[in-house]
């Protein structure tokens, strides 16, 4: 909910469960892929895709590391988050740039501590956080990060 | 190329926003073609092809969009190419239009960029849609979040605090405050105090005052238009010509964790404090029109938060490092080193998605004729404009300059 749609409406961000369970892999285990040529890691998974750096066809699911660290953080969530996002239905959210032990860079959003005391370099690890709801009503879960204890 | 291309008019859609509350995007793409059409002094029939861009299908919940425009603007059955790159696409569709004319297909061509983002049920979700999508818009990030990690990237590695930032957007008021056409063209310039306040979120809502008052500036929409004829025939028309002698434009991923190291030659060493693939571009568009960034007078990007600094060290104009420096020491005043958005830019003129590019390279038209009034930089020859889309997955550096 924000001022600018004054309630939640939701229109393009509502996934079907098609789409859902196509992402299962890399949404709820960051699944990515491994170029079986040239080694290079990807992520998100590139499915029966392309190598980005060597144009190889021969890619397979790749486990990333499910820790790392934090390499950059915004600690004072934009207003243009979707609505249904944020902690608690405010718009208090904290995007992090991670490197994953593997050196997988990740785009996502560290959870339960305060984002005054986030630092760079913190060690984090994946968790599976319910997000917003699926066409269907279920809800949709997917990965975001916490700080490492 | 085989034939050096021209622009001979330029057209913008009136930017007040209670002129664009009460028109339709069909409106006001019609206002800033005819407008181009009046200033070369031609007629609509004459027109042979055009190249359009906007934001999306779903910015404007309309799609297929090249028989409404065709018709529109009265020059049916002329072809117009639609395209779709959000800050962009402006960028993609002057690039087709000079190929299109370079080439010997057409004579007159017709460039258009435009966006209409008032008439959404809810206009976040069709704002930030345009993104990877799977794994960070359905995720809840927007790429203005990419932008401020990009922000909080640059800020720490080179030991700033926001006050680059807040002296760039300062400037762009100075322009605007002469442009008459600038949305805040009539605001008072807010001081670096009261703008490093309310950039820098020391709580969340001054931030959020600080991106809907201060650092953007979208009146509800916007359009853009330009028309192309090839050298040998600018002796037609009563304007100086301006030539669009060089562009480039690099794509890579609009997903902020593949921006980091992305694995391809020139790139690879890449983080998100920096933009390679915009300092590759910006190489091919001076090689293309035989210039180095020493001959470059005046620049035109997209300002939004860091993306000036970025750019100008891409562009060669800054050292790593330095941009944010050349900045706060005026470099980019109307008496700087290099003037930058001198219509007041994103900040102060108007920000409208498919429309930046055209409105960057339609300020450097004026500024080349030298008819920009109160703004006008001191005898200006080439100018380079910067399109930036996403969180930095596109950009494109274009080249305009005049003999």
């Amino acid at each position: 909910m924000n001022e600018f749609s004054g309630e939640q409406i939701y229109k393009n961000a509502v996934y079907t469960p098609m789409r859902t369970w196509q992402e299962r892999k890399g949404r709820l285990r960051l699944m990515g892929s491994r170029c079986k040529d040239c080694g290079q890691l990807w992520f998100p998974r590139r499915g029966e895709g392309v190598c980005g750096k060597c144009n190889s066809r021969n890619l397979e699911d790749y486990q990333c590391s499910q820790t790392g660290k934090i390499l950059y953080h915004w600690a004072f969530a934009f207003f243009f988050t979707l609505t249904g996002y944020g902690e608690r239905g405010t718009n208090n959210r904290v995007s992090t740039l991670i490197e994953l032990d593997d050196g997988v860079h990740i785009f996502s959003e560290i959870v339960d501590y305060e984002p005054e005391l986030i630092r760079d370099g913190m060690r984090v690890e994946m968790v599976v956080r319910k997000h917003r709801r699926e066409t269907n009503g279920n809800w949709f879960y997917a990965y975001k990060f916490v700080i490492s204890k | 190329m085989n034939r050096r291309v021209a622009i001979v008019g330029v057209g913008q859609s009136p930017r007040e926003v209670s002129y664009s509350r009460r028109h339709t995007w069909r409106d006001i793409v019609v206002a800033a073609v005819y407008e181009a059409l009046e200033d070369a002094g031609i007629g609509p029939r004459e027109i042979q092809a055009g190249f359009v861009n906007y934001h999306g299908e779903m910015y404007i919940e309309t799609g297929g969009i090249d028989p409404i425009i065709s018709d529109y603007l009265g020059m049916a059955p002329a072809p117009f190419n639609a395209g779709s790159a959000q800050c962009n696409g402006g960028a993609m569709s002057l690039s087709d239009g000079v190929m299109a004319v370079a080439s010997g297909r057409y004579d007159k061509v017709l460039v258009i960029g435009f966006d209409k983002e008032d008439v959404h049920v809810n206009p976040l979700d069709t704002f930030n849609v345009s993104f990877e999508v799977e794994y960070d818009y359905h995720l809840g990030l927007s790429h203005l979040d990419g932008i401020f990690l990009r922000e909080q990237a640059y800020m720490r590695k080179y030991g700033y605090d926001l006050s680059p930032v807040a002296k760039f957007a300062q400037q762009c008021y100075w322009y605007a405050n002469r442009n008459p056409r600038a949305v805040r063209g009539k605001d008072p310039i807010p001081s670096i105090e009261e703008l490093t306040k309310e950039i820098w979120p020391g709580s969340l809502q001054p931030c959020l005052d600080s991106i809907r008052k201060r650092s953007i500036c979208n009146n509800g929409g916007a359009a853009a238009a330009m028309i192309l004829v090839p050298e040998d025939q600018v002796q037609n028309y009563a304007h100086v010509p301006v030539f669009v002698d060089g562009f480039s434009i690099k794509v890579i991923s609009h997903y902020l964790g593949k921006q980091q190291n992305y694995p391809v030659p020139g790139l690879e060493n890449g983080d998100i404090a920096s933009m390679p693939h915009a300092a590759i571009a910006a190489k091919e568009a001076y090689k293309m029109a035989g210039i180095t960034a020493d001959d470059v007078d005046i620049v035109q990007l997209y300002d939004n938060q860091i993306t000036p600094m970025l750019f100008l060290e891409a562009l060669g104009i800054c050292e790593p490092g330095q941009a944010g420096r050349f900045i706060l020491e005026g470099g980019v005043a109307i008496d700087g080193h290099c003037p930058t958005n001198t219509d007041g830019g994103r900040t102060a003129f108007c920000l409208s998605s498919g429309a930046d590019v055209g409105d960057m390279v339609i300020e450097s038209v004026h500024q080349l004729r030298g008819n920009a009034g109160e703004r006008q930089v001191k005898d200006p020859k080439v100018s380079a404009c910067c399109g930036f889309a996403g969180c930095g997955g596109g950009i494109s550096v274009l080249i305009v300059r005049r003999d």
